[in-house]
């Protein structure tokens, strides 16, 4: 996808790549904080809290490493 | 002992069809397999479908069919640390991964020791992260080969003493041999294969088993009842007061050591593009999904009343099958026979995947540059390929004289040796701040605080007094003597209390040397060098990698 648009760049123009954007990949670390979840209540098809809201990180997580690749792709 | 003829059969029959596919994988996209670069990063041209099953291939493995439910049935939730582990660790590595792509790119390096050497200009430093990486990865092959040999004593070769292991060692020399031929093309190859047949196999067990079971509800019921009948109040289906910090540093420090390891650096420096890795990093997670349900499985055995097998070399119930004992009783024998293989086959890519990747780091990093400076590039692959089975072997040492609780303590312990290595490759990513000297008594210090507490961890079902687990009492940390939490029953990952004695040091020393304006070597690469991408004229055309 990207191949034919790169080569077009000058060769040794380096793109200052921090983005506000990047700080959305700290997020996920949320996962960490124990607490939130650990309880049996309310249960959902069947799973304990504990279980559920940890799969739900899963997405999470993929959501905001999606919105940081798409806003700063490298442009043409 | 009884042996299961048609889960045998079928088990066969996939186990030759990969191999077949693995002699086969050497003429796939054909160049000359005599280059290092070829036979050991597959001509760095794989595109993000290939990178997406090499990386998945590589990162899921018996840990993920074998180990984390075996954990689960016997701990419970401290188990499910496996799924924040592999939530968290895509965010942490997108950023500091396309950095390490891109340089290595710019300058030619294959391996994590390649790039220090250039970043540091030290040879010491690229030795330590050499023989680091390559320690590091035996125990973790070594939990590939427990998960095998749990699927081959479930189908019945169930011998005891060192005939017991025969057929393991099989299977593994098969392995051994189109990993020879064929290089990193084998497991890339095959690891198509073996997805497919994990996902029918996931696909079917979570819709197929909590049916069976009464539903996910009485599964989880089941469960806790068990862990409720049971004197230590370790367990259960919620975690306890004293191990949520063992839950939080397990995850992160999985996460941070993930991509430390020389054979997900492999994987990622395989991909054609950043833009390859960075779509990777948002597709992988899909793994972690089936990573959940699987663990998940282990409460499903808990619920199936699934008694793990005797293993006839140890005379003890050996956890690892409770995942095929599942499979076994509540299948029938065919697809029992394709779980089997799926389990067997996923073992198999990964150690392959990893002990080329050890191999690389041999041959670049200490073949190379102590033994023979003036070699060629076939003598240089020719090394590489009997690295790979000396890695091996080592592999097979490690699960001889290490004998954990759980096999997951067995990547655990892989965990504690490689996260000593993230000072020095992991945040050189990002400044070259850090003194060569301080990495080295950084390194030194991790490595053997970690080592000593890994030592004083006893196995309470074996009665072994030494390398028993990879959980740490906060009572039993000790800083040259001094208890400064003693009395605490809470426990820790001990590579995290490692790698913080580590970087302490590190920082420290480094402070001291920059004061003292000891030289610090000198850096080959520059900022530009981390942000090129395909297409640049800066990147070195994969037939001239090798300096």
């Amino acid at each position: 996808m990207s191949s034919g648009s790169s080569s077009a760049r000058p060769p040794s123009r380096p793109v200052p790549r921090w983005s506000g954007w990047n700080l959305l990949l700290l997020l996920p670390l949320l996962s960490l904080v124990t607490p939130l979840y650990n309880s049996d209540k309310p249960r959902l098809f069947g799973f304990p809290f504990f279980y559920w809201l940890q799969f739900m990180f899963i997405p999470l997580g993929v959501v905001c490493v999606a919105v940081v690749y798409l806003r700063t792709r490298e442009r043409r | 002992m009884t042996v299961r003829w048609t889960e045998l059969v079928i088990f066969t029959l996939l186990f030759a069809l990969v191999t077949g596919l693995g002699f086969y994988a050497a003429r796939w996209k054909a160049a000359s397999l005599d280059h290092l670069d070829e036979w050991g990063l597959g001509g760095r041209r794989f595109g993000s479908w290939v990178t997406w099953f090499l990386i998945g291939g590589d990162l899921y493995t018996a840990y993920t069919f074998v180990a984390v439910p075996a954990l689960m049935f016997g701990a419970g939730a401290m188990g499910f640390f496996a799924l924040p582990y592999t939530v968290l660790v895509y965010p942490l590595v997108f950023l500091p991964l396309v950095r390490l792509w891109s340089v290595s790119r710019v300058h030619g390096y294959v391996t994590p020791a390649d790039f220090v050497a250039g970043r540091y200009g030290s040879a010491t430093l690229a030795l330590l992260v050499a023989v680091t990486g390559i320690v590091a990865t035996m125990p973790y092959i070594a939990l590939q080969l427990a998960g095998l040999e749990a699927v081959l004593r479930t189908m019945g070769l169930n011998g005891s003493g060192l005939a017991g292991h025969a057929p393991l060692f099989v299977a593994f020399v098969i392995l051994a041999i189109y990993t020879y031929q064929s290089g990193l093309r084998a497991p890339a190859l095959i690891a198509f294969v073996k997805d497919t047949l994990i996902y029918l196999v996931i696909i079917a067990a979570v819709i197929i088993l909590p049916a069976k079971l009464g539903g996910w509800g009485s599964i989880f019921d089941a469960a806790d009842a068990k862990f409720a009948a049971t004197k230590t109040p370790a367990d259960g289906i919620l975690l306890g007061a004293n191990n949520q910090l063992q839950y939080v540093t397990l995850a992160l420090g999985s996460a941070l050591a993930l991509f430390l390891y020389p054979h997900a650096v492999t994987g990622a420096l395989a991909s054609r593009s950043r833009n390859v890795i960075k779509r990777n990093m948002v597709a992988l997670p899909a793994y972690s999904l089936i990573l959940g349900l699987l663990a998940l499985l282990g409460y499903a055995a808990i619920a199936a009343k699934t008694k793990p097998i005797v293993n006839a070399a140890t005379g003890r119930p050996d956890s690892n099958t409770v995942v095929p004992m599942l499979f076994e009783g509540q299948f029938p024998a065919w697809f029992a026979g394709i779980a089997f293989a799926a389990i067997g086959i996923g073992a198999l890519v990964p150690a392959a995947i990893m002990s080329i990747a050890a191999a690389n780091l041999w041959t670049r990093n200490i073949y190379k540059v102590y033994l023979r400076r003036g070699a060629t590039a076939e003598q240089e692959c020719k090394q590489a390929k009997i690295a790979s089975l000396v890695v091996k072997l080592g592999a097979v040492v490690f699960i001889v004289f290490i004998d954990p609780q759980y096999a997951i303590d067995l990547q655990l312990i892989g965990g504690v040796i490689i996260l000593q290595t993230l000072p020095m490759v992991a945040i050189a990513l990002y400044t070259r701040w850090f003194h060569i000297w301080g990495l080295v008594a950084g390194w030194a210090v991790g490595m053997g605080w970690g080592l000593v507490m890994l030592y004083g961890i006893p196995n309470p079902t074996t009665g072994k007094q030494h390398f028993g687990g990879s959980a740490l009492a906060l009572d039993k940390l000790s800083i040259l003597g001094w208890h400064p939490l003693s009395g605490s029953p809470i426990q820790i990952y001990v590579g995290f209390v490692a790698l913080l004695g580590n970087l302490l040091v590190a920082v420290v020393m480094t402070i001291m040397l920059r004061q003292m304006r000891v030289f610090n070597g000198t850096d080959e690469t520059n900022p530009p060098d981390y942000l090129e991408d395909e297409g640049s004229p800066r990147l070195r055309p994969v037939a001239n990698m090798l300096r």
